[in-house]
């Protein structure tokens, strides 16, 4: 089985590059002289120790941190310029839980800002439709009218990853969107993501690789510097085995070598 | 209650105060869903307090240097919107000393505002009702100024509805569709302070912040969205200002307490009802 159709061709445009980045949190390095790109079309798993960095550098790739050197560009500009074409599912949304506020609605919030559109109490016809849309690919399309608050969590994340993809985005971001999920809802996202991936630019982090495995076309590995692997020019047998190894890292939780990468 | 439908009908001063208590309600049941819904229910209420040294330093400037301009309410208004920058900031910029600065303006207005109101002779009836509250004593002067209160409240809370909902469900995301989530979060506290100086002119500034936020706990009980809980509260307010009106009115008690026991009554029967019926549904 040749995986080669799942790489995007060498010359396809840039949607992410990263140069000499580092970011630290309170004089502790997170992030050293981290280099990537990511083309388009590319189906990206973001991989790594807890603690690695994984979750610093998609925020870097938002816009919602700032790098302290090196440079992000995404789309051809700075993140903040750009965030506007992403879609973004954080790891721990900071939301509230008991927010008054129907499903329907959290994902009409993917709208915000698309156009500048921030006044108002309406939404136009054409944002709940792409709203209603969005809901029907994560499959909860009847579930419009229900209280965000009563969910599971596993429709609670359905439903932030429609509002990611309400925003009609260029690049989606996915941090961990399976913590907390059971793996039926897993299976789900991954069938979503799977019909999503032809359109856009995917980036997930997740520590299990177990089932992503078919879908992507690269691995980033993230532990303080970040290396990156072309899974189409490994044999099958060799990403079974980089996967399993790194399942295992990951349930022990190993911390990898200090500067190396958990998955090498 | 007869008595209050007669008195209602032959003076004005029940009048004044039966239509400040409606214009009250309107602004406290939009701003209030926000405070519920955004939890800064204390920062309401270090607002609501620190409102005592503009009331306190206007009506010192009008009775000592004879400013006849500095009036109490414009005062309140100075000093409400000043603590709701100085905390908005405090609170973006320094989120783990937060309590504690709220505790420390909270408690420093007040003081000031004693301060000023000892230094002003015959400050002992004024002091009473800017604590608690003279619905009763409400002029069509003051009915003016609320109503312009309100029309900007309103017109701001609902035409900013949407960035103000985005920014209190789920900051980070607002953040990342662009919003400015900083300006948003400032403004809230500045449509609260204006919210707070005018529900203080029917309860006082002690006992704003349950007005604030009781009616709209309430309302969250019986609604799932915000625009409708905003609605409902408006009602609900208007139901507890009115009420407490009639009801203390007959017994010649204090307005202001009268409302705001009501409305802790009510909120502790919604809670205990929606306790029963979810263990009947277990």
């Amino acid at each position: 089985m040749s995986l080669a159709h799942l790489q995007p061709s060498l010359d396809a445009p840039r949607v992410i590059e990263v140069t000499g980045l580092s970011f630290s949190y309170n004089g502790e390095t997170v992030l050293k002289d981290v280099e990537f790109t990511v083309a388009r079309n590319d189906f990206v798993a973001v991989v790594g120790p807890n603690g690695g960095g994984k979750s610093t550098l998609i925020k870097l790739l938002v816009g919602l941190l700032a790098p302290q050197k090196g440079q992000v560009r995404v789309l051809g500009q700075s993140p903040a310029k750009a965030r506007h074409r992403l879609g973004y599912l954080p790891q721990h949304p900071s939301l509230d839980r008991a927010f008054p506020i129907t499903v329907g609605e959290v994902v009409l919030m993917g709208r915000l800002g698309l156009g500048g559109r921030f006044w108002g109490g309406r939404w136009s016809r054409a944002d709940r439709r792409v709203a209603r849309e969005a809901l029907r690919t994560v499959g909860l399309e009847g579930l419009a009218g229900r209280s965000f608050a009563a969910l599971s969590g596993g429709q609670r994340q359905r439903v932030l990853l429609a509002r990611a993809l309400a925003t009609q985005p260029e690049i989606l971001l996915l941090d961990e969107p399976f913590a907390g999920v059971d793996p039926a809802a897993e299976e789900g996202i991954y069938e979503i993501l799977d019909r999503l991936r032809r359109d856009l630019t995917v980036l997930v982090v997740s520590h299990d690789l177990g089932f992503v495995s078919p879908l992507v076309g690269h691995v980033i590995c993230v532990n303080r510097t970040v290396a990156t692997h072309p899974t189409a020019e490994l044999t099958p047998e060799l990403i079974r085995q980089m996967y399993g190894r790194e399942v295992r890292l990951v349930r022990h939780d190993h911390k990898g070598p200090p500067g190396g990468c958990a998955c090498e | 209650m007869s008595d209050f439908w007669q008195a209602l009908a032959s003076y004005a001063f029940m009048q004044n105060a039966l239509l400040a208590g409606l214009l009250a309600s309107l602004a406290c049941g939009v701003v209030g869903t926000f405070v519920v819904a955004r939890r800064i229910s204390y920062l309401a209420g270090a607002i609501a307090h620190s409102v005592l040294a503009g009331l306190g330093a206007a009506r010192y400037l009008q009775v000592v240097n004879g400013w006849q301009w500095a009036d109490p309410l414009g005062g309140a208004l100075v000093a409400g919107v000043l603590a709701a920058l100085i905390m908005g900031l405090v609170s973006l910029k320094a989120r783990e000393r937060e309590d504690t600065i709220i505790g420390a303006i909270w408690a420093v207005g007040m003081a000031l505002g004693i301060l000023f109101m000892a230094a002003t002779p015959g400050y002992g009836t004024d002091l009473m009702g800017y604590l608690f509250g003279n619905i009763l004593m409400v002029s069509p002067g003051d009915l003016w100024a609320m109503a312009a209160l309100d029309l900007v409240v309103l017109a701001v809370g609902l035409g900013l509805y949407r960035g103000l909902g985005a920014v209190c469900f789920d900051e980070e995301f607002a953040r990342v569709r662009g919003l400015n989530v900083e300006l948003y979060f400032l403004l809230l506290l500045v449509l609260t302070a204006l919210t707070v100086v005018l529900l203080a002119t029917v309860v006082g500034i002690v006992m704003v912040i349950a007005l604030l936020t009781l009616p709209a706990a309430i309302a969250g009980r019986l609604a799932g969205r915000l625009w409708q809980i905003m609605g409902l509260a408006v009602v609900i307010s208007a139901v507890f200002t009115t009420a407490g009106l009639g009801l203390s009115y007959g017994p010649d008690l204090p307005a202001g307490a009268f409302i705001i026991v009501l409305a802790g009554a009510v909120y502790i029967l919604a809670s205990l009802w929606g306790w029963l019926r979810g263990r009947g549904r277990a």
